[in-house]
């Protein structure tokens, strides 16, 4: 049985008065949940009506990565607030762990898998499934028979995950961004630069440096019509511009950072920073997935503070960590580690802010570089220009694709050869990296006016912009 | 032939009295009854039809042996030997069966018969393919564990049966292919009982006495016509033999598999023996025959018997996942001789029933859930990694249709150019770079010589072993000299000129390419190490990307960043093609016969056309020498370029990016590559070798005037691999002039521009070969001389003035 999105519709409100999922008082009846999909496992034939065996492809939903508190706000009724699947809330009593299995069976979608992909973001609507696993949860005391059976039985006999199971009527995907889409256009959207100026003021920086965190917020894949991220020969992603502030010290960077988790968790529904040390990469060994923070939906948020990485030998591990968020930063891309040494590069759609020193800087390569100065006035974030930044980047985002049309290609070229031959002067390089640098900050900047084509003046403040860019680290 | 119900069994000689022993002993006998037997369409087979023997029961030849007809052969009852609940006529099936053993030669054969064509005398003299192998059983005697030939469960063999010469003998035997598919529970064992027949047939005369008890044969189909892939397996599939293909990821230690429970009665040592009975040992319980007492028996575990077993975790290779999904991995289950016969790593395409049990609730408790996993009984293994020199993979690989595909393509004259169009098509130029690249897929050819000269004078021949690498220990390098053909390459030069973007293609063109960077590489990273599994707690060796990459290739960038120790682990893997290590008191020699293709930046970010590439990219000459072809690939100041590489950039921000479509697929490249590294063996022609030496000698000659060495041995051996190659790029089996002269061109294109002495303009080989060019000596000489005379005066003048 399951719903149809007629179903769903014509359930208007009445949506909002579903219980959400709670581990710790489990409903027996139809729940809604919401998550990010956070692991796949074996398909699994369940037999409970004796005739036919149907075919389910359990799926680990886990909280959304690092929610803020006003995209919580958003997406959970505040009748049931106190009840969302949170992480890392310290005002939030649930688990440590609240995921749920979620059972998809193959006859509700027309005999095919579900189209999920890892690290989506889904919403549910289902059944908690009154399984034998719920009434044994706790750990087993094991004697030396269960270990000899083990020894033996390790893999035969794969224990089920002790978690909650849902058995999924309903389900959608969700993108960050499109989720907390204000009803409503605004009429005058900011312009780049009005933004870049109240980001300024807000954390306390130079105009220019806020408006390099201004195109790195605006960072969005270019698709293929499949969807999945168009790659360049370069081995980045098109449409994805990370960013490195240069700062002067390790204490500078702490600093800022804190000052941009302030002013950012107040703009972005998701905000990840985690800690480069002991910093575990995504690895699936017999048959689990071990989360990572390095596991993020679209549209998240990295801060990543190198300033705090020392000088040192690196154990095996550290430098397992150091290449994967290298891919990360430069690729927009992180390797998942899977039985047998297979490494497998998974799409990283996320924004990523790098915060380091001139010693740091060449560790996590970013395809856009600033040096950073931070003043020491306090910032002046308040919460209406923060709302107005989250609704236009909202819309920005969801935008369309932003096309590059044939002049300003043409005008590109000419400007290209022009700034090579230039370069070669000054003894300088200008290479394929800088042109790919160039038209990536052209589309931003047309995302930014909500344009759906770039224009030429957006190829010239591209141009300004990275010659202010590079100035600026010289 | 037709086959009518009429048909005969083939005769049966007369059976000793063990003839128990030499029941059919299928693969599929040791497994238990799939517990979905109930819900799927194949119920168990009726006690009237069962050709699976029963240890309580007669053996099943009883009742399909039916009394013999004149000639002393044996007919079946019509009406007994339907299998319940299938549509499978034993007799049908059986003489199916039996026709295509007696009567399939080759798929050549079947074809010219198919075709009507008159088949020649030498088809005739074929012998059928599978009696052929039969015989050779029952004379080389290739049973397993003849340690203890007493042993009635030791003298076993298997019999590999390719389902496809199956399919396609006849009509009535692609009836018999979709029932063993269908139902592989019931008609194996048949396979079984009708290859031990032939057997028997083959063998009237078999002495019990001195040969031991009759071989047991275990049929293996494998190669069934659809290759499924491990994620579309669904209930439909179940209790049917399927294949899929994947990569083991794992293999558990040896589980020993009770068959046989022994039980003695505590009291009185009343013994029972206890038949494994639909996947249960049922203990008695009853009270004792000799002393009455109730559940008095014990399970002797020494008197038990038990079958080898072990769990393989199957999964899916990165190329079959799908964007966005993580690897699918299946359970299999191996028996007997499929006991270790596969490693982690190995591609393999498994052939095996597939199964389904239920969850337990807990592992120490009974109750079941209602869901099922699924897992697969493995009859056949096959492995599928490519470049290896397995004949039967190669020949079954590539179906007739693709392998003319691919003879077509190379009989194309532009194939050469086609080819080097369709190499990294996103890449701008380099058009040399990609043939020196495109010459380092195919590879040259390796030749192992023994070392142990033959004592026959005219088999002088049979011990140059002129083949690609096979799976021959290549560790035993002390009793054998190797020459080797793979072609290492080096990219240097400025950065921004997609060297990383060629390897980056090249790894993943290469079936068994590893990528990594020269900067995060340790030298355990490359070759191998010693680390504790974490689920066993044993020290396990853990092979390196120059291991894994064995008969591939090895990408490493950042080349110059590596540091010493772990570049002193390429001297002997770039050229004995080995990697030796001793750890945690294991001491090793892994194979590492791997083509290897580099990317170093200059020192100075820049190219510097006034420094030698040695002191340009600071790399040790003697680590330089090893590479066939060093391009150096500078991002010179070219008007007409730059505006060529600014169309092309632009070109890949269209709408629909403006990529040049490759005249070859991705796909199409990879098994033309494929077919040539495996079945391409090209040999030098007179007028090649006579045009090699010419050239040789002319390089050598060019630096005479100069007394610089202009080429060395190394360089010889180089051309012979590149002109091999090329060879090979056209599906020639004989190296010619054209190919000669094009392997001296791509060299001197590549390796001599980075053997040019900067200062004087000329080849200098010892720019590579020592670091330092043979005017840098010369200077040296002069500054020396110089330097004793300026030394030398001031004694003199002493001696003078104190004289």
């Amino acid at each position: 049985m399951s719903l149809t999105e007629a179903d769903w519709r014509s359930l208007g409100d009445e949506k909002s008065t579903l219980p959400c999922f709670d581990q710790d008082t489990p409903h027996s009846g139809v729940v809604r949940c919401l998550g990010m999909v956070q692991d796949m496992l074996a398909p699994e034939y369940d037999h409970t009506n004796n005739s036919t065996l149907m075919e389910r492809t359990p799926l680990v939903i886990a909280p959304i990565p690092q929610t803020t508190p006003w995209f919580q706000e958003i997406m959970y009724d505040s009748a049931h607030r106190d009840k969302r699947l949170c992480w890392d809330d310290n005002n939030c009593a649930e688990p440590a762990d609240p995921k749920v299995v979620a059972n998809f069976f193959y006859d509700q979608y027309e005999h095919q898998p579900p189209k999920l992909r890892l690290n989506e973001v889904v919403e549910l609507v289902g059944v908690m499934e009154q399984d034998v696993v719920m009434e044994d949860h706790h750990p087993r005391e094991t004697s030396w028979k269960d270990t000899l059976i083990s020894a033996f039985d390790a893999e035969e006999e794969e224990e089920m995950l002790p978690l909650p199971r849902l058995q999924v009527l309903w389900y959608r995907t969700l993108d960050l961004d499109q989720s907390i889409l204000p009803p409503l256009q605004m009429p005058n959207p900011p312009s780049n630069e009005l933004v870049a100026s109240a980001l300024s003021r807000a954390l306390s920086i130079d105009t220019l440096t806020a408006s390099a965190i201004w195109m790195a917020l605006l960072s969005l894949a270019e698709r293929k019509p499949c969807g999945t991220p168009r790659r360049t020969p370069y081995a980045t992603t098109l449409g994805c511009a990370s960013l490195a502030i240069l700062l002067p010290d390790a204490s500078a960077c702490h600093q800022f950072q804190k000052r941009l988790e302030d002013v950012l968790s107040s703009i972005l529904p998701s905000l990840v920073t985690p800690l480069l040390k002991d910093l575990p990469t995504p690895s699936k060994k017999s048959g689990r997935l071990a989360q990572s923070p390095l596991q993020l939906p679209k549209g998240a948020t990295v801060l990543l503070n190198a300033g705090e990485i020392q000088p040192g030998p690196l154990s095996p591990q550290g430098l397992e960590m150091l290449q994967a968020v290298q891919e990360l930063t430069s690729g927009h891309q992180v390797p998942y580690q899977f039985d047998g040494g297979m490494r497998i590069p998974f799409e990283a759609d996320v924004r990523i802010i790098v915060l380091c020193t001139t010693e740091t800087k060449s560790l996590l390569p970013c395809l856009l570089q600033i040096k950073g100065q931070p003043g020491l006035e306090p910032s002046d974030g308040s919460e209406s220009m923060c709302q107005t930044i989250r609704e236009h980047l909202a819309h920005a985002r969801s935008g369309p694709p932003i096309d590059l049309p044939l002049q300003l290609l043409t005008d590109a070229q000419q400007d290209f050869l022009q700034r090579r031959q230039e370069a070669r002067l000054r003894n300088a390089t200008v290479d394929e990296m800088a042109f790919h640098r160039w038209l990536t900050l052209t589309r931003l900047i047309a995302r930014g006016r909500r344009a759906q084509q770039a224009a030429t003046c957006d190829w010239a403040s591209a141009l300004q912009l990275d010659d202010a860019m590079l100035s600026s680290l010289s | 032939m037709d086959y009518d119900d009429d048909v005969e069994l083939p005769p049966t000689p007369p059976r000793s009295p063990t003839t128990n022993d030499s029941r059919p002993n299928s693969p599929v006998n040791h497994l238990p009854p799939s517990p979905m037997s109930s819900i799927s369409q194949a119920p168990p087979l009726s006690p009237s039809s069962t050709v699976e023997p029963n240890e309580d029961e007669p053996p099943e030849e009883e009742e399909v042996d039916v009394p013999s007809n004149n000639n002393g052969e044996v007919a079946i009852d019509q009406d007994i030997a339907l299998i319940r609940g299938t549509n499978v006529h034993v007799p049908t099936a059986a003489a199916a069966f039996v026709d295509f053993l007696r009567h399939f030669r080759s798929l050549r054969a079947q074809r010219n018969d198919d075709d009507d064509s008159e088949s020649d005398d030498e088809q005739e003299d074929e012998p059928p393919f599978y009696m052929a192998q039969l015989q050779s059983l029952l004379t080389h005697g290739h049973w397993r564990d003849e340690t203890v030939p007493t042993h009635p469960s030791t003298a076993t063999a298997s019999l590999d049966i390719d389902a496809m010469h199956i399919y396609f003998h006849s009509e009535a035997c692609q009836k018999f292919y979709h029932q063993m598919v269908s139902f592989p529970m019931e008609i194996i064992p048949l396979m079984d009982l009708l290859v031990h027949r032939e057997l028997e047939r083959l063998a009237p005369d078999w002495d019990t006495e001195t040969r031991g008890p009759f071989p047991r044969v275990q049929v293996r189909p494998f190669h069934l016509r659809q290759v499924s892939h491990l994620r579309s397996l669904d209930p439909v599939a179940l209790d049917s033999l399927i294949t899929i293909q994947g990569m083991i990821v794992r293999c558990s230690p040896l589980i020993p598999d009770l068959k046989v429970a022994h039980f003695n009665c505590c009291i009185c040592g009343h013994a029972v023996a206890v038949t494994l009975d639909r996947g249960r040992i049922t203990e008695p319980t009853g009270p004792c025959p000799t002393c009455t007492t109730r559940d008095a028996f014990q399970l002797q575990h020494n008197r038990c018997t038990f079958a080898d077993k072990q769990l393989v975790r199957l999964q899916e290779t990165p190329d079959q996942v799908p964007a966005g999904q993580t690897p699918a991995s299946v359970i299999t289950y191996a028996f007997d001789d499929l006991v270790d016969a596969m490693q982690p790593g190995d591609k393999v395409e498994v052939t095996g029933v597939l199964r389904a049990q239920p969850v337990r609730v807990h592992p120490r408790m009974r109750k079941l859930k209602t869901i099922y996993k699924t897992y697969i009984d493995v009859v056949h293994f096959r492995k599928l990694t490519t470049m290896q020199q397995d004949r039967s993979v190669v020949s079954s690989k590539w179906t007739q249709e693709r392998v003319q595909e691919l003879y077509a393509l190379s009989k194309r004259p532009d194939i050469y150019e086609q080819l080097t169009a369709s190499l990294a098509p996103s890449i701008w130029e380099l058009d040399d770079v990609k043939k020196g690249i495109l010459c380092m897929m195919f590879g040259g050819n390796s030749v192992r010589v023994q070392n142990t000269p033959p004592s026959d004078n005219n088999q002088e021949d049979a011990w140059l072993d002129e083949e690609n690498p096979s799976d021959e220990d290549p560790t035993t390098a002390t009793a054998k000299l190797n020459k080797r053909g793979d072609i290492n390459i080096l990219l240097c030069g400025d950065p921004g000129t997609s060297k990383s973007q060629l390897l980056g293609y090249v790894h993943k063109l290469s079936p068994r390419g590893v990528y990594t960077s020269g900067k995060g590489s340790s030298a355990v990273g490359l070759t191998a190490s010693v680390v504790r599994d974490p689920e066993t707690r044993e020290l396990v060796l853990e092979s390196g990307a120059l291991v894994l990459s064995d008969l591939g290739i090895c990408c490493i960038d950042e080349f110059d960043k590596m540091s010493d120790t772990t570049r002193s682990i390429l001297h002997e893997a770039m050229e004995q093609q080995t990697v030796s290590m001793a750890k945690a008191g294991i001491l090793a020699t892994l194979p590492a016969r791997t083509s290897v293709l580099a990317s170093a930046n200059p020192i100075d970010s820049r190219y510097n056309p006034a420094k030698s590439v040695v002191e340009n990219i600071q790399l040790p000459p003697t680590l330089l020498s090893r590479f066939d072809l060093i391009y150096l690939i500078l991002d010179q100041p070219n008007e007409q370029q730059d505006r060529q590489l600014a169309q092309h950039l632009v070109g890949l921000y269209y709408e629909t990016p403006n990529v040049v479509q490759p005249p070859m697929d991705h796909a199409l490249l990879r098994d033309y590559i494929d077919y040539a590294r495996q079945n391409i063996h090209p040999q030098l022609s007179d007028e090649a070798s006579d045009q090699l030496l010419e050239s040789y000698l002319e390089m050598r000659a060019r630096g005479a005037a100069a007394r610089t060495i202009s080429a060395t041995p190394r360089q010889l051996e180089s051309l012979v691999r590149i002109s091999e190659a090329l060879a090979k790029i056209r599906y020639r089996e004989t190296v010619t002039r054209a190919d000669v002269i094009e392997a001296v061109r791509l060299w001197e294109v590549a390796t001599q521009t980075a053997a040019t002495d900067p200062r004087t303009g000329r080849i200098d080989m010892d720019v590579l070969a020592v670091g330092r060019s043979a005017a840098d000596r010369h200077d040296d000489e002069i500054l020396l001389v110089h330097l004793q005379e300026l030394v030398r005066e001031p004694i003199k003048n002493q001696i003078m003035t104190d004289s």
